[in-house]
């Protein structure tokens, strides 16, 4: 009688918060879809090849931290030299790697320990030396060798104290950027009447890409399920949800990937927190605070174009380290910024952001966990209308499919991203069968990662284990 | 409830059939007509090429494309559209007597009449679109179909207008007194590349810019100033650092720099304790092309008395550019500034 009352209860509940969350859904492709437009809609204004030869731009320092990247950094940091920009450095952190990372780059770079004034706006492991390089052809780059901070977070702080320009761009230093990405993402700064902190753009996925000397020759759709899943995700989180979100000026996730921001702004804000585990949001979180507790009118920008291709993981187990840091990481910051929450200081954030975060990225695992138990329990104690469950489930499958083929559709209508129809039938097959195989990997690692947070886990740098590009030979 | 799930399961099965459909033939079609668009597209640039490579007659290129027309399928909007850009981008990328024969060409193709349908069109950003299809190709002749927009309710068709208006009559800009919003950096870095680009003459008003109520005509009209060399307006430039806005002050002590206004040294060594970090920073920077002796000992006492090391690093490359040998007997065991000037002196940084 209890379990029955109780499940009511329940019932109620998930009925309520399915609803809101369908609802919420929606809303969220009228926006993208309007920020989508009107992205489209103002680009024929100004030329990108004027931008790329005036001496008026902003300064933009490229920060890419380095651990153990050895194999190979020489051809990344070449790619990251070679974008186009008039104004920009290239500020490569080595994290105090244990393999050859620095020696390979004061070879090739012709790297000499230079007499650096180091400010140490934003405090981190101490910095051994920095390095410029003799030969002019280099003179954009400039290499900060420090000691291992065991965080990606804390190597990028010392790369942005290390800059010398306004904006920084931050991106992983095995990431491929598009040649005019740093233009892409500076534009906004120099166009928005609001003070821009932050702007990201679209990341995709190079597994199955042919890369030369770091740079991209050739995008292939991934070969295996869990690269191709994750392009499914990948897709629909950039083009769906972040759009909507910088359409209403709220956007709580820029990349770590690629990202660029206000360097007076991070560093007011404390840079990138050292101990956590989803120092991107975290840090956009702080940015966001800092700006409301000032008074100051701002916005965060996002570019609906792929124009970052990095490798993600291709096996179970990588892709499960990687979404359990992932979570562990979302529930830090929703906990370290518990005072956000419905605080009218922090206007949408605090009314919106936050409870959305809340609501719709950290309970869901768990309750789909509590459903599948209570599911469990209902097929063994309670007599189930069994087509009425069909329907509901198929239901919830059809909206979460038809999210999936939304931002396919938009994706190959906008940019051609995928090479022939046969591509495209494939993504289909793989979104229709992505919440039964996948999505379970996902829920697990998130329930674990929550659980890692609980216990207090010991956390590392994350690096990622690489299986390498198709890369072509000379 | 079961009823309304029924009826929701139908509808999202219909919308998820229909949204599969269209994503297959939206890219059967682009697959389809691929082939299709991209050889029309080379006999385009051939054409297009060959034309303008030629140095034809005009009446032998009205010929030349009146049979080319037949070889395309001319009727269809895409044809037009390929047609179009590739003018625009031949506009952009060829300089010298080669382009004389572009506007000739967009006439006789019929491309400003399909210009004149974008600027009718009721969206905005359709009307923008024309401007810039204007606008790219300099055509002048259009300039009395964007001057309406100047007054539009819609902000960025505006903009636009405005803008585009300064490629299409570059001979007069006085007009730009009137622009009544502010400019982004975006939209300077855009006037400053068209001034050095066509080197308009200097519009009659530009005394009147600088004591605009819009803080960005004013930043403009000292751009401008700059641009054309106006020394003579050097004093009415300096007068503008009393003004309440910080970026007009910035750009004011940007032209003492750019005009090397010998005579603002003092004026800016004054101005230094009443702006903020960045102005600071810059009057530094300008101090290190305009400054004398005096900046030497304001930069000491600077360097003393300062606490922000970015100020106080700019302050050593200066007091470094002025007098390179200074720090040989100055500042001894001051580990901070030896290190800055460590820094300035380093030929790799």
């Amino acid at each position: 009688m209890i379990f029955k009352e109780l499940l009511n209860y329940y019932e109620t509940f998930v009925a309520c918060f399915s609803l809101s969350y369908i609802l919420f859904y929606i809303f969220l492709a009228i926006l993208s879809y309007t920020a989508i437009k009107k992205h489209i809609n103002t680009k024929y204004f100004i030329h990108d090849d004027i931008l790329a030869k005036s001496n008026h731009v902003i300064g933009v320092s490229v920060v890419a931290p380095a651990f153990n990247e050895g194999a190979n950094v020489v051809y990344n940091v070449k790619s990251l030299l070679s974008l186009t920009y008039p104004k920009f450095e290239v500020v490569i952190v080595n994290d105090g790697s244990t393999d050859d990372t620095l020696e390979k780059l004061i070879n090739e770079f012709e790297l000499v320990k230079v007499d650096f004034f180091y400010q140490e706006k934003i405090e981190t492991r101490p910095v051994k030396s920095h390095y410029k390089s003799t030969n002019p052809l280099y003179s954009k780059l400039l290499v900060v060798d420090k000691e291992n901070g065991k965080s990606k977070a804390d190597a990028s702080n010392a790369g942005i104290n290390s800059t010398k320009y306004p904006l920084f761009l931050c991106t992983d230093v095995d990431c491929i950027l598009k040649g005019d990405t740093i233009i892409k993402l500076a534009k906004p700064f120099m166009e928005s009447e609001k003070r821009i902190i932050a702007t990201g753009a679209g990341i995709r996925i190079s597994n199955s890409c042919e890369v030369k000397d770091g740079f991209l020759v050739k995008v292939h759709f991934p070969s295996g399920w869990y690269p191709r899943f994750q392009e499914l995700e990948y897709v629909r989180a950039f083009l769906f949800g972040r759009m909507a979100w910088s359409q209403i000026n709220s956007l709580l996730l820029v990349s770590g990937g690629l990202g660029m921001f206000d360097k007076e702004v991070a560093i007011a804000a404390g840079g990138y927190w050292h101990k956590s585990l989803g120092e991107d949001m975290e840090l956009i979180t702080r940015m966001r605070k800092h700006m409301y507790e000032n008074n100051l009118d701002f916005a965060i920008k996002y570019i609906p174009e792929s124009l970052c291709w990095t490798e993600v993981p291709a096996t179970k187990t990588v892709l499960i380290t990687q979404r359990v840091r992932w979570a562990r990481g979302l529930i830090q910051t929703l906990y370290l910024h518990k005072n956000l929450f419905f605080n009218r200081k922090y206007g949408r954030t605090g009314f919106l952001i936050f409870p959305y975060f809340f609501a719709f990225e950290f309970l869901v695992p768990i309750l789909e966990f509590i459903g599948v138990i209570v599911l469990i329990l209902c097929f063994i104690f309670l007599d189930i209308n069994y087509t009425y469950f069909l329907y509901l489930t198929l239901t919830v499958y059809l909206f979460y499919l038809i999210i999936t083929i939304i931002s396919i559709f938009l994706d190959d209508r906008l940019y051609k991203n995928y090479a022939n129809i046969k591509e495209i039938a494939t993504l289909i097959l793989m979104a229709m069968i992505e919440p039964i195989f996948y999505h379970p990997v996902n829920v697990y690692a998130s329930l674990k990662g929550y659980l890692h947070f609980i216990r207090k886990k010991e956390q590392s740098w994350g690096n990622m284990q690489r299986i390498g590009f198709n890369t072509q030979k000379k | 409830m079961p009823h309304l799930i029924h009826f929701i399961l139908i509808f999202l099965t219909l919308f998820f059939l229909i949204l599969i459909i269209l994503l297959i033939t939206n890219r059967w079609r682009y697959e389809s007509y691929k082939s299709r668009i991209k050889s029309t597209k080379t006999k385009i640039d051939v054409f297009l090429t060959s034309l303008l490579f030629s140095f034809s007659d005009e009446e032998t290129i009205i010929a030349d494309i009146k049979q080319f027309k037949k070889e395309i399928p001319f009727e269809k909007k895409w044809c037009k559209k390929i047609i179009l850009n590739e003018i625009i981008y031949l506009k952009q990328n060829l300089k010298g007597e080669i382009t004389d024969n572009i506007h000739l060409i967009y006439e006789q193709f019929g491309l400003f009449d399909y210009t004149l349908k974008f600027l009718s069109n009721k969206k905005w950003y359709v009307k923008s679109l024309g401007i810039y299809q204007l606008q790219t190709l300099e055509y002048t002749k259009g300039q009395s179909y964007v001057r309406p927009y100047l007054k539009h309710k819609n902000k960025i068709l505006v903009s636009n207008a405005y803008f585009g208006l300064i490629s299409l009559a570059s001979d007069n800009l006085d007009f730009l007194n009137d622009y009544p919003d502010s400019i982004s950096l975006k939209n300077e870095i855009k006037i400053m590349d068209i001034l050095h680009s066509k080197k308009p003459p200097i519009p009659n008003n530009l005394n009147e810019w600088i004591v605009s109520k819009n803080p960005s005509v004013v930043k403009l009209g000292i751009k401008f100033m700059v641009f054309y060399n106006c020394f003579n307006e050097t004093q009415l430039i300096l007068d503008l650092l009393q003004s309440d806005d910080e970026t007009i002050r910035h750009e004011v002590i940007v032209a003492v720099n750019d005009l090397i206004i010998i005579g603002a040294e003092q004026v800016l060594i004054d101005q230094f304790d009443n702006e903020q970090k960045a102005n600071r920073i810059e009057i530094l920077k300008s101090l290190c092309t305009i400054g004398t002796i005096k900046t030497e000992k304001f930069v000491h006492d600077l360097l003393i008395n300062s606490i922000d090391q970015d100020v106080k690093l700019q302050a050593v490359y200066t007091l470094n550019q002025l007098n390179p040998v200074y720090f040989e007997n100055a500042f001894e065991g001051n580990s901070e500034i030896t290190k800055m000037v460590k820094h300035v002196k380093d030929p790799y940084i």
